[in-house]
C-alpha cells in the first residue's frame, strides 16, 4: 500500500496498481519510501483521482499496461499524440460520465493529472477541454470557461484581421 | 474559479499544447482572439514547427466555384467542421490556376503560363518553382463555366497535361524539401529540390501510376507494383535511374491502385480490381508498407532495374498473380478504429477520421467509381472491413462522375449544408498541416 497526503493533510491508502497510474508517483516511488506528499493536490481533487485510477486499475488489471508505456514512449519520442482510444465500452461510459463536472472542477483535475502524470486522465480531460471548445468563438469561450478578455479592442480586431478567415460566420 | 494563479487563462504551455492539438486548425487560430495568454499560448506553438502537431486533420476539399467571385481568394470545404472558408492567396489568380498536389499544408499550382508554384494558403507564402514546360502557344482549356481545365499544347495529341505534383517535407521548416512531378500524358517524372533553378527528369519511362514520399523514401506504384527508394540526390541530379525495390504487388495486372498516408503515419497500399461486372466478386487487397531493409518480406523480396525490360513484363507471364487472391483478401488487419478511406473519381483518396464523420462506419474503405471516362452510370461501392471480411453494397446510382461527387459528398458525407452552386465542382483536396503553420 501507498500513502498519498493532500495538500490538505488528508491521507489515502491506495493499493500500488492505482498509485501507479501516476507515472511521478511511480518514480517516487521508485527511491523513496511508501508516503507521498503531494501538497498541490487539494483532497477533494485527489479523491477524484483515486476514484479514476481505482476504476482504471481494475480494468486494465494490471499495473501500468505495457501498452501504455509504450505509447507513451512512441509519443514521446515522435512526440505526436494521438489519443489512444480506451477501447472497453463499459470503461468508456463510465470516463464519459467521470468528465461531466463544471469547468472549476474540470480545471483542477486537468492541473491535477498533469501534474501526477496519469497520461489516460491527461488525454481525456483535455479531450473534454476541447470539446468544450469546438465550434465556439472567442467571446463564447471566454464565457464558459471565465475567462477575462484583457485585449483592447484595436488588439483584439488586429488578432482578427490577422487569420480573418478563420474568424468568418459561416 | 480554481484559485488565484490565473485559472483557464493560466494554464500551463504543455498542456495548451496537448488541448490545442486537439482542436481544428481553424479553431487553434480563433482560440488566440481569446485572451491575452491564448493568444501567446497560439503564437508559440505555431512558431514551434514540428514540435506541434495537430490531430490528424481530415483533409479540405477545394472548391473549383468561389461563391465570392474573388479571383484571389480560394474557397475550402473543410470536411470536418462541414463548412466553407475563403481564405485570400496572392497573384496569379486562383482561376489561371489548376492544383496539381497538396501535402504538408501546402498546394501545388500551374497556372496557364505554366508556372509551378507551392503555396501556403494559410500563411500566404509562395515559392516559384523552376518551370517543367515550354511554354511558348499554350492556350488554356476552359469549361462553359470558365473554369480552368487544362492547356493546349501546340505539336501534341494531347490536349489536357495531366500533371501531379507531391512534395517530401514541409517548405516552412526550411530547405531540404523535393518536389516530384509525373506528367502522365508521356510518363515523365520530374524532380527539384528546394533552390533548384531547374527540374530534373528521369531518364527511362516508367508506367508510373502513382508516387508518395513517405518518412524520407519515395514510393512508386504502377499498375502491377509498388517500389521503395532512397531518393539519392546526385542520382537524380544526372537523371540516373534510382535502385527500386518491390514492397508491394497487386493481385492482377492494371489493377486499380492507391497509395495513401494515414494520419497516424503509416502507408496504405490498396489494390483494387479493375471490374465492370457487378455480378461478380471484386477483389481488394490492403497492405501496410512497411520498407524494412533488415526484415524484408519474403514474398516480396525483389530488387530491380525499372526500365524497359520491366515495362514489357508489365503484360508478360512473369508477373506473378497471387492465386489465393483470388476472391477477397485483406492483409491490413490494423486500420485503426478511427479511420476511413474515400477514394474520388479519379484516383485520389481521402483518409478521414471517424470522430468527424459518426455516421460512417470505422474501419471501412468507402469505394467511388473509378471510370471517370466511362459514360455509363457509375456504380457506387461500399465496403465494410470487420473481422477480415468484405461485403459489399451497392449504392444509389448516380450519373456522370462530376455531378455524383457532388451527390456523394452531400448524402453520404452528410456535408451538404453549403454546396449550394449546382456548378460546383470537387477535384483535389487540400491536405492541412500536421505540425507548423508559419
Amino acid at each position: 500500500m501507498i500513502k498519498l497526503v493532500s495538500g490538505d493533510g488528508a491521507e489515502f491508502e491506495v493499493e500500488e496498481e492505482v498509485a501507479f497510474q501516476s507515472k511521478i508517483i511511480k518514480d517516487i516511488v521508485a527511491d523513496a519510501d511508501d508516503v507521498i506528499p503531494l501538497p498541490t493536490v487539494s483532497s477533494k481533487v485527489l479523491i477524484q483521482v483515486i476514484e479514476y485510477c481505482r476504476k482504471h486499475a481494475a480494468v486494465n488489471s494490471f499495473p501500468l499496461s505495457p501498452s501504455s508505456s509504450a505509447a507513451a514512449a512512441a509519443s514521446s519520442s515522435s512526440s505526436i499524440s494521438y489519443s489512444k482510444p480506451v477501447s472497453d465500452p463499459a470503461l468508456r461510459a463510465w470516463d464519459n460520465e467521470f468528465v461531466k463536472l463544471n469547468n472549476s472542477s474540470l480545471f483542477d483535475i486537468v492541473i491535477a493529472a498533469n501534474y501526477l502524470d496519469i497520461e489516460e486522465l491527461v488525454d481525456l480531460v483535455l479531450e473534454t477541454v476541447a470539446d468544450r471548445i469546438k465550434g465556439k468563438q472567442a467571446q463564447e469561450i471566454r464565457r464558459q470557461f471565465n475567462i477575462e478578455n484583457d485585449f483592447t479592442p484595436e488588439e483584439e480586431e488586429a488578432l482578427r484581421r490577422e487569420n480573418s478567415w478563420a474568424f468568418q460566420n459561416n | 474559479m480554481a484559485d488565484g494563479s490565473g485559472g483557464w487563462a493560466g494554464l500551463p504551455l504543455d498542456v495548451f499544447s496537448l488541448i490545442f492539438s486537439k482542436l481544428s486548425l481553424p479553431q487553434f487560430l480563433r482560440s488566440a482572439a481569446v485572451c491575452g495568454s491564448w493568444s501567446a499560448a497560439v503564437r508559440d506553438l505555431s512558431t514551434r514547427g514540428s514540435y506541434f502537431k495537430f490531430r490528424g486533420q481530415s483533409p479540405w476539399l477545394v472548391l473549383n466555384d468561389n461563391p465570392r467571385g474573388d479571383p484571389s481568394a480560394i474557397t475550402f470545404y473543410a470536411l470536418d467542421e462541414r463548412r466553407e472558408y475563403t481564405v485570400l492567396v496572392p497573384e496569379p489568380p486562383i482561376s489561371d490556376r489548376l492544383f496539381i498536389g497538396s501535402a504538408h499544408g501546402w498546394v501545388m499550382t500551374i497556372d496557364v503560363r505554366l508556372r509551378v508554384q507551392l503555396l501556403n494558403p494559410i500563411t500566404g507564402a509562395q515559392i516559384d518553382l523552376p518551370r517543367v514546360l515550354p511554354s511558348e502557344d499554350t492556350h488554356p482549356i476552359r469549361d462553359t463555366a470558365g473554369r480552368l481545365i487544362g492547356f493546349r499544347m501546340p505539336k501534341t495529341v494531347r490536349e489536357e497535361h495531366q500533371l501531379k505534383a507531391i512534395l517530401s517535407a514541409d517548405p516552412s521548416l526550411g530547405d531540404g524539401y523535393t518536389v516530384a512531378l509525373i506528367q502522365y500524358s508521356y510518363r515523365r517524372i520530374f524532380f527539384t529540390r528546394s533552390g533548384d533553378e531547374k527540374w530534373f527528369e528521369l531518364r527511362k519511362s516508367i508506367l508510373v501510376e502513382n508516387m508518395v514520399f513517405h518518412k524520407g523514401k519515395l514510393y512508386m506504384s504502377t499498375l502491377s507494383e509498388v517500389y521503395v527508394c532512397d531518393l539519392d540526390e546526385a542520382q537524380i541530379e544526372h537523371g540516373e535511374m534510382p535502385r527500386f525495390r518491390v514492397v508491394d504487388r497487386a493481385l492482377h495486372p492494371y489493377d486499380l491502385h492507391y497509395l495513401l498516408e494515414t494520419p497516424r503515419g503509416d502507408l496504405l497500399s490498396i489494390w483494387r480490381e479493375r471490374n465492370q461486372n457487378l455480378s461478380k466478386t471484386m477483389s481488394v487487397k490492403v497492405h501496410r508498407v512497411i520498407d524494412d531493409e533488415e526484415r524484408p518480406s519474403k514474398r516480396l523480396e525483389k530488387t530491380m532495374d525499372l526500365g524497359e525490360e520491366f515495362i514489357i513484363s508489365l503484360g508478360d507471364s512473369r508477373v506473378v498473380v497471387d492465386n489465393e487472391s483470388l476472391s477477397i483478401r485483406v492483409e491490413a488487419k490494423d486500420l485503426g478504429d478511427l479511420i476511413i478511406f474515400i477514394f474520388l473519381g479519379g484516383g485520389d483518396a481521402l483518409c478521414l477520421s471517424a470522430c468527424d464523420f459518426p455516421h460512417l462506419k470505422p474501419h471501412s474503405i468507402y469505394f467511388t467509381d473509378d471510370n471517370t471516362d466511362d459514360d455509363i452510370i457509375s456504380n457506387r461501392f461500399l465496403y465494410y472491413l470487420q473481422n477480415q471480411i468484405f461485403s459489399a453494397f451497392l449504392l444509389p446510382m448516380y450519373l456522370r462522375p462530376m455531378f455524383s461527387e457532388r451527390n456523394w459528398f452531400r448524402k453520404i458525407l452528410n456535408c451538404g449544408i453549403s454546396f449550394s452552386i449546382d456548378k460546383t465542382s470537387v477535384r483535389l483536396y487540400w491536405q492541412p498541416p500536421s505540425s507548423s503553420i508559419n
